[in-house]
């Protein structure tokens, strides 16, 4: 089954580089091998890091907008911690997503805090966002369906929620990446869309500095 | 007996007719309607205070009955959603359940969607407390950072459609938590020693306290794990609910009925085969036992609507109780030398009259369980007699042709004074007192409802394991609120709140399940739209400062004004809310009309300081803190006392009546039984560290009205007849009471164990202090 995949994957791969620019079809991904495969150098160092630093910028189209929402900032991705979620632009705001629930801190220091036993949509949030750093293919495949193709340059991912609870929080996310994950294209329940370009990915074996541990 | 030959003859058909009478009704109206009442909470005394509450715990215990929770654990996450799935479909399938709840769907956002219109008014308890403080900026800070950042992906609705995050902020706020499940996939999930649970969701079909109720419910279970098993050999199914306990203890008091009563009925009939060795006395017997069983069910189908399988587990002793009045009639036919057959009608009436009394002594407990038992036992016990006096003598007119047997003669001899030398009665006796005084010295008193209650470990072991796993700890205690209106319920729910979310932040609670905030007064509604027409919806408010930062066009910030404007006077109503998919969590909490009034319970998670809980929540206007379990311990303790007093009380009257009526010494002969087995018999108990309640208490009552007969019976008889007749009738109540001893349901044990000793100590005292046959007595007539 898996041999029979990676064959098929790198006969995509093949046909990515034959086709240049035109989006090559997407295939099943269904199982680690494959993701592995499918995501190459992306996987490999993402196994062994502990710790992904590295800037975002987020564009979020919502309805009834023509001009799209614009913010930037830095990530940090912490395998055994959680995820911070540092914007800086337009204002300063960090949201710090773990198992046990969402902490946002202000510029003004309020601090707003929501546990994930109160609203289990949450973890769904959650689990999407580790996602996007760790490719965790078991975590990834109870929530989402992956089909994936090799591209020119790198490979994408797409995840379709397996059922309509899901759907409502995401309708679709796709990811985008060579050696790390680039781009993030997280289509909503609501009809709202967010890109989010990542940048300047540094992957960290040894995980959290002490400073970094203490906001978690 | 005056009698004329003629008016007992009519007297007789006029029984038997009545006899067949009673079997066809029996057969007729009482089998095809007979409920059998498991609930052992049914058996217990109300606490409630008012009708009102009396009601309202009665609705709720019965659809709180009806849920379960299950979890299915499988060691490969694999297969963890096609185990829970076959287990659920397993359900779904037998008919058995009225809901099975498995996968998780978008019914609530869908709902909170459609639903908009009336939802206006409903606001999170941050944003309200917000605008209620005037606190525009932090409302305004909120809807940007939703906008710009990753908190806004958890809203149902979009940012165009919910600017300030209002609707998503009060609809996230209304869905009861999973505890420490998680939704993965469709599923929720917990992961725990080493293995991965999902959770199974049902509500029974049909009354939670029906054995046929049980029957499908249990062998559902049984193939929905079959079916798990199926998909991962190693998948667990652990439940908790009411209902499992019920279904378990009624099956085993099925099967203590099933034994006990077979033991019993083998030991009546080899009894009467050993002594009479005739076919006669048996067949009597048995017609006997069965008149007096229908008469007793049906008595109780009438008098209570329903038969306690307990009262079924308790009536097995009347097959030991009932034979003695056969006994007695037979005994007396035997031939004893020149000693002739004397007129038997007045002991059996005064035997009957205060065994009978007895049992009516535990009406005085106004406890439903004993009632019915009392009701039961008398019952059967006064036809019995009955049946002995008017149908026997019709029938059986042949001479008897067996005499007393020999070692009757021996036993009856048997004299206190003869049995030991006069000076080692001065050791046996202290030490004997001294043995009862320790044993007394050891007792201790035990009103906990709770052990009277076993259930089996196994159940509690999965219970806590279902706890465990999920996190919640709901347990039998919660809160009453009652108020003439909904409305005002809902109002006195609103004021709640913020009392219970004190207790949790002190921690006395970890917290609460309310029909509050998924539903919320009319008051609380217009009140907060009131707050979003000053700051929100007004113009150059929150809304337009927002819409306008984000960049949305005039006309999409029309479009909200005018939703909003046209949700005026629109409110989220009971009736609309009990409708909707979005009441499903907490529905079964929100009571309804009961009588003129209406009611809502919250329930409390991980109640951990009981007393401050009370404290605070029983000042609130129409609010009561329900404890059915300390209530019902109080009342059994206050039972206890109250027994125990009347124990003392009667024995006092009866050795003052016997003074009266008969000389000191013959007084003390006939009043020593009772009087000192009783307290050999709580003695016992303090040795054997059996922690006493009013269950062994109102026993007591019992072997003092078996003990008193006992005595009467051999002062009254004088012959060896009646020494059989009183030998048997203990021993066929020993082996009753005796096999009660064995039950697992620990009141029936309660009260077998202490019948038992009691019988057999005022059996021996009665026996050893019995007046001699040639003793001159008054006669009695």
């Amino acid at each position: 089954m898996s041999i029979a995949r990676a064959v098929l994957l790198s006969l995509l791969v093949c046909a990515g580089a034959a086709q240049a620019e035109t989006p090559a079809p997407l295939s099943p991904v269904g199982d680690v091998e494959a993701l592995a495969t499918l995501t190459g150098a992306a996987s490999r160092s993402l196994r062994t890091a502990r710790a992904i630093r590295g800037e975002f910028a987020q564009r979020r189209h919502l309805a009834g907008l023509t001009k799209p929402l614009e913010s930037s900032g830095s990530f940090l991705f912490a395998r055994d911690a959680g995820i911070e979620w540092h914007t800086q632009v337009p204002f300063d705001s960090q949201f710090l997503l773990t198992d046990s629930g969402i902490t946002q801190r202000d510029e003004g220091g309020e601090t707003l805090r929501i546990d994930a036993s109160d609203q289990p949509a949450l973890s769904v949030v959650s689990r999407v966002f580790f996602a996007l750093f760790s490719l965790d293919f078991d975590a990834l495949s109870h929530d989402f369906e992956m089909r994936g193709a090799r591209e020119a340059r790198g490979w994408r991912l797409e995840l379709t929620p397996r059922s309509d609870a899901l759907r409502k929080v995401f309708r679709k996310a796709a990811l985008t990446g060579d050696a790390a994950v680039q781009r993030v294209v997280l289509e909503e329940g609501s009809g709202d869309s967010s890109t989010i370009d990542l940048s300047a990915v540094e992957f960290d074996a040894r995980g959290l500095t002490p400073d970094e541990r203490r906001r978690f | 007996m005056p009698a004329s030959p003629g008016a007992r003859t009519s007297r007789f058909w006029l029984a038997l007719a009545s006899a067949a009478a009673l079997l066809a009704a029996f057969g007729a109206l009482v089998v095809p309607h007979l409920r059998i009442e498991t609930n052992l909470l049914a058996l217990l005394p109300s606490t409630a205070e008012n009708r009102l509450q009396l009601d309202a715990v009665k609705r709720f215990a019965d659809r709180s009955s009806r849920e379960i929770v299950f979890v299915v654990g499988t060691a490969d996450r694999d297969l963890l959603r096609p185990a829970g799935l076959a287990f659920a479909i397993a359900l779904g399938e037998s008919g058995a359940f009225e809901r099975v709840e498995f996968s998780v769907d978008d019914r609530y956002v869908t709902a909170a969607r459609n639903e908009r219109a009336v939802r206006t008014g409903l606001l999170s308890t941050r944003q309200r407390g917000l605008l209620e403080r005037g606190d525009t900026a932090a409302l305004e800070r909120d809807a940007l950072r939703a906008a710009y950042t990753p908190l806004g992906f958890t809203r149902p609705l979009s940012i165009a459609e919910d600017p300030l995050g209002l609707e998503s902020g009060a609809f996230a706020e209304e869905l009861p938590g999973t505890g420490r499940a998680r939704l993965e996939g469709d599923i929720l999930v917990v992961h725990a020693d080493g293995r991965h649970w999902t959770v199974v969701r049902a509500s029974v079909k049909g009354d939670p306290y029906r054995t046929e109720t049980h029957g499908g419910v249990t062998s559902a279970i049984a193939s929905g794990t079959t079916n798990a098993r199926g998909v991962a050999a190693d998948a667990q199914v652990d439940g908790s609910g009411v209902i499992l306990h019920a279904a378990a203890a009624a099956s085993k008091a099925q099967a203590e009925v099933a034994t006990f009563g077979t033991i019993d009925l083998i030991a009546v009939v080899l009894l009467i085969v050993l002594v009479f060795r005739l076919l006669r006395p048996l067949l009597f017997t048995l017609v006997t036992l069965g008149l007096a069983t229908c008469a007793a069910i049906a008595a109780c189908h009438y008098a209570f609507g329903q038969v306690h399988i307990l009262t079924l587990t308790f009536g097995t002793s009347l097959i030991g109780v009932s034979v003695d009045y056969s006994l007695h009639y037979f005994v007396n036919k035997l031939r004893d030398g020149d000693h002739a057959p004397h007129d038997i009608v007045p002991a059996l009436i005064l035997g009957c009259t205060t065994t009978v009394a007895g049992y009516l002594t535990l009406l005085i407990a106004p406890i439903p369980g004993l009632r019915q038992i009392a009701l039961f036992s008398a019952v059967g016990l006064a036809v019995a007699c009955a049946t002995v006096i008017l149908l026997y003598p019709g029938i059986d007119r042949r001479e008897f042709p067996r005499s007393v047997p020999a070692w009757v003669g021996r036993f009856a001899a048997l004299r206190v004074e003869s049995l030991l030398p006069h000076a080692a009665w001065w050791l046996v006796v202290p030490a004997l007192l001294g043995v009862t005084v320790w044993g007394l010295l050891g007792l201790e008193a035990r009103d906990d409802v709770r052990s009277l209650q076993r259930p089996p470990p196994e159940l509690v072991a999965q219970e806590q394991r279902v706890r465990g796993l999920l996190g919640v700890g709901f347990d039998t205690r919660f809160v009453l609120v009652t108020a003439p209106t909904p409305e005002l319920v809902l109002q006195r729910l609103e004021a709640l709140d913020p009392v219970l979310r004190k207790l949790a932040a002190d921690g006395s609670i970890n917290g609460h399940l309310s029909p509050f905030p998924s539903l919320q007064s009319v008051e609380r509604q217009r009140r907060a739209r009131e707050l979003l027409e000053r700051d929100v919806y007004a113009p150059g408010g929150v809304l337009d400062r927002v819409m306008t930062r984000l960049g949305f066009t005039p006309d999409s910030m029309a479009a909200r004004h005018s939703e909003f404007q046209s949700a005026r006077d629109r409110w989220l109503t009971p009736d609309a809310w009990l409708v909707s998919p979005l009441s499903a969590p907490v529905r079964h909490l929100w009571l309804g009309a009961l009588g003129g009034d209406h009611a809502a319970v919250v329930l409390l998670d991980g109640n951990r300081a009981a007393d401050s809980v009370r404290a605070a929540v029983d000042v609130q206007p129409g609010v009561q803190y329900v404890d059915q379990v300390a209530d019902i311990s109080h009342v059994l303790g206050e039972y206890r006392r109250i027994g125990s007093w009347l124990l003392l009380v009667v024995l006092t009257v009866m050795v003052a009546c016997l003074l009266v009526f008969y000389r000191n010494a013959i007084a003390i002969r006939t009043a020593l039984p009772a009087a000192a087995g009783i307290p050999l018999t709580l003695a016992t108990l303090g040795l054997m560290h059996e922690p006493v309640n009013l269950f062994h208490v109102l026993s007591l009552l019992l072997v003092l009205g078996l003990g008193v007969d006992y005595a009467i019976i051999l002062r009254e008889g004088r012959s060896r007849q009646a020494v059989l007749a009183v030998f048997l009738s203990m021993t066929t109540t020993l082996i009753s009471f005796g096999l009660l001893g064995f039950s697992s349901v620990p009141f029936v044990r309660s009260i077998g164990i202490t019948v038992a000793f009691g019988v057999a100590f005022t059996f021996l005292i009665a026996v050893a202090a019995k007046p001699r046959f040639g003793e001159a007595a008054k006669p009695r007539h």
